[in-house]
């Protein structure tokens, strides 16, 4: 059994919480038909899977010169291009362009990359505040909520929980119906954007051959924090590249079709620089590694494939009934159980991978053919290879093992077993058991042993045809 | 060809009768079939934990014994199966001797169902085969790592009379998931309810399962929350539905 953490106890709260699964379900069924039906458009949607993943393979397996391309290109396209190694100086780089800017209010559009470094409470740490205006971002910022979903934040709430939040954060008094709840926020979001100096985003991707990167939104909002205010900062992991516009636009048909079931997303921002004429005058962007060389070069690189489309949060039956909230970073589901003990280090989060039923559903949705559950089978290895492991894990495994590898030792551990079981039982269920076994009584019934085994009653009887 | 049946460590001690059914179905087929004796379990146990070392010695207990024997081996679990067939040469890939070895094991091992549909290419039909009663199925996990899709469905619908009801989310895992079942009891409860209850929705008599493993958290959780669940394997129903020996 493992060693109890933080994140192995929110796992038992999320779990009363029926409320949380009910929403989950219909809201995650939702996606996966939507994602289901128009990927059969595609026809073979393995051949775009085979793409997707040699396209994303291509980029990191050049990823150097990728980079140079790209940064070169975008220099010339009048970017400011920062190089950030860690969250820390990445925050400090948005600090202090605002800070020379005398910038005190931020728009931002929604982006994992800036909860992955944690931007908001740095800024807010130095008198910046920041306005998300993502519908979802905007309505879990006013609940001081984390995302729940990295592709739907505010994923976890009901119409009824946003209504009740508006009223509370932003004196709203409309009917409790998504329209006029997202027409508050409208309202609320403009006038922000109207006197923002300075916008944020995060990038989809970039590209390499001309310096440029899209962000893809359906709500506009991109668009805005990259046009309206007359600075506007771009924040891109150093992986989220791709070498040209076809392969783009092979990643965009995917990115929509997966993350919201939807051809392409409604506005597919693309930023090419400053413009004398129009948009910011100031266009930065800052590229940042956080742990993701170290990844590139370790077995775990095929995760750098990831578009954060959050497919494989939306067919994982852990994700369904936990949701997002309880993981120890921003990223959750499979995705976040392989990224966050490489991002965090495997003791932070290291009872994450053992949150999974090993049932490939995400490796068998993932539009970029990332082998999530091998991975996570991978941690597991490596963290108790490091001594991670629950004490009691590490004592059975190698008994288990011994036992394995006799026969003899086997036939008497099921004779045992069903011995002891047997005084337990009553109409060949066991309801009860002490210790580790326990856990698993609490929630289900044991089935009693058989009296006799199967290779036990055909040492008795031979296996021929009158066996019975 | 000859045939081995691997038991399985689950399905021995708690459901021969689904090794029992393997070997009968097989002798209606006239189809020759041995049980190597000193069978344990695959290592899937301990793979699953991340215990790969010791996962090892269990797989190399299973590489010696069905080394040593010819043709198919045939498993009533697509857990197991695809233990064999896809995770063992990934196991050994630091051991070239072992890994080959692995391989030739990986060419050779069925789930039950893909023998019958992939191999032996099986029309239950010709069998005779007819149940008189309505069934659902639960799609287990692992049929996704050994490429099998319909196969078992379209088994089930080549029995005469019976009534086959799709259930819903049926390739939703049940929750168990090896270690997971006992490492996070609470979320692997709230798994299984979903899947019992998309069981008792379907109205069907009879849960037909592929893995004991699945079996045993299904059952188990019906059975303590009293909504039991009349329920076999497939090999069982295939059996049951192919009649007695007329050979
Ligand atoms: S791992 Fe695959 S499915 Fe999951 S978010 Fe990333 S790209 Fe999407």
């Amino acid at each position: 059994m493992l060693k109890t953490d933080k994140f192995y106890h929110s796992t038992v709260s999320s779990c009363d919480d029926d409320s949380l699964s009910l929403k989950l379900f219909s809201a995650l069924d939702r996606q996966c038909q939507k994602r289901e039906d128009i990927c059969q458009e595609l026809g073979d949607i393995e051949h775009f899977r085979e793409l997707a993943k040699a396209i994303r393979n291509n980029a990191l397996s050049k990823l150097d010169s990728c980079l140079s391309q790209f940064t070169a290109k975008a220099q010339e396209n009048g970017v400011n291009i920062h190089w950030a190694q860690t969250s820390q100086q990445a925050c400090k780089i948005t600090a202090k362009i605002a800070q020379d800017n005398n910038v005190t209010e931020i728009v931002k559009s929604k982006s994992m990359i800036t909860e992955e470094i944690g931007l908001n409470q740095f800024l807010k740490d130095q008198a910046i505040e920041v306005i998300e205006t993502d519908l979802g971002e905007f309505i879990i910022q006013l609940a001081d909520h984390k995302p729940s979903h990295i592709v739907l934040p505010a994923i976890h709430l009901s119409t009824d929980d946003v209504t009740k939040i508006f009223q509370d954060k932003i004196g709203y008094d409309g009917p409790p119906d998504p329209e006029s709840l997202t027409k508050a926020a409208r309202k609320y979001l403009r006038d922000k954007f109207k006197s923002a100096k300075m916008g944020i985003s995060g990038v989809n991707f970039a590209v390499a051959e001309q310096g440029l990167w899209t962000i893809c939104t359906n709500e506009g909002n991109g668009r805005y924090v990259s046009n309206k205010p007359d600075i506007y900062l771009g924040i891109m992991g150093m992986e989220r590249i791709v070498e040209d516009i076809d392969h783009l636009s092979v990643l965009l048909k995917m990115l929509g079709r997966f993350a919201t079931g939807q051809r392409i997303t409604q506005y597919t921002n693309l930023t090419h620089g400053p413009c004398a004429k129009d948009g910011p005058s100031q266009v930065h962007l800052i590229i940042l590694d956080n742990g993701r060389s170290d990844i590139l070069a370790s077995k775990y690189r095929d995760i750098l494939r990831c578009i954060r489309c959050g497919a494989c949060l939306n067919v994982c039956p852990v994700f369904r009934n936990i949701g997002g909230h309880i993981f120890p970073g921003c990223y959750s589901g499979p995705m976040g159980s392989v990224l966050l003990p490489l991002l965090l280090g495997m003791e932070k989060a290291k009872n994450v991978p053992k949150a999974c039923t090993l049932c490939g559903k995400c490796t068998e949705v993932c539009p970029v053919k990332i082998p999530l559950d091998e991975m996570i089978l991978e941690l597991r290895n490596d963290a108790s290879q490091a001594k991670m492991g629950g004490i009691i894990e590490k004592l059975s495994m190698p008994i288990g093992a011994k036992v394995m590898q006799s026969p003899f030792l086997f036939s008497t551990a099921q004779k045992l077993m069903r011995l002891g079981l047997k005084p337990l039982s009553k109409s060949g269920w066991v309801k009860w058991l002490p210790s580790i076994p326990g856990r698993w009584t609490k929630v289900k019934d044991l089935p009693l042993p058989a009296k006799h085994s199967y290779q036990s009653e055909i040492k008795r009887k031979g296996s021929g045809p009158k066996d019975e | 060809m000859d045939t081995n049946v691997f038991v399985t460590c689950l399905a021995d001690t708690f459901y021969p009768q689904a090794a029992r059914s393997v070997t009968n179905l097989l002798h209606k087929m006239k189809i020759k079939v041995s049980c190597p004796p000193g069978q344990t379990c695959c290592g899937q146990p301990m793979y699953n934990a991340g215990y790969f070392k010791d996962a090892r010695k269990a797989a190399q207990s299973f590489i010696d014994l069905f080394g040593n024997t010819e043709g198919p081996i045939i498993c009533p679990s697509a857990s197991c199966a695809a233990m064999v067939k896809v995770h063992y040469p990934k196991l050994f890939k630091d051991d070239p001797v072992m890994a080959k070895k692995a391989d030739v094991l990986s060419g050779r091992i069925y789930e039950f169902t893909e023998y019958l549909v992939k191999y032996a290419k099986i029309n239950l039909a010709d069998l005779n085969a007819e149940f008189n009663d309505s069934v659902t199925f639960h799609q287990s996990c692992h049929f996704r790592h050994l490429g099998v899709t319909d196969e078992p469905m379209n088994l089930i619908k080549q029995i005469k009379n019976i009534n086959y009801i799709p259930l819903q989310r049926m390739d939703q895992c049940c929750g168990f998931g090896g270690t997971f079942s006992v490492n996070y009891p609470h979320i692997s409860k709230k798994v299984v309810a979903d899947k019992v209850k998309c069981i008792h929705e379907s109205g069907a008599s009879w849960l037909i399962y592929a893995d004991a493993g699945c079996a045993m958290n299904i059952l188990g959780y019906a059975n303590k929350t009293d909504q039991p669940i009349k329920a076999m394997h497939i090999a069982e129903l295939i059996d049951k539905a192919t009649g007695d020996l007329s050979c």
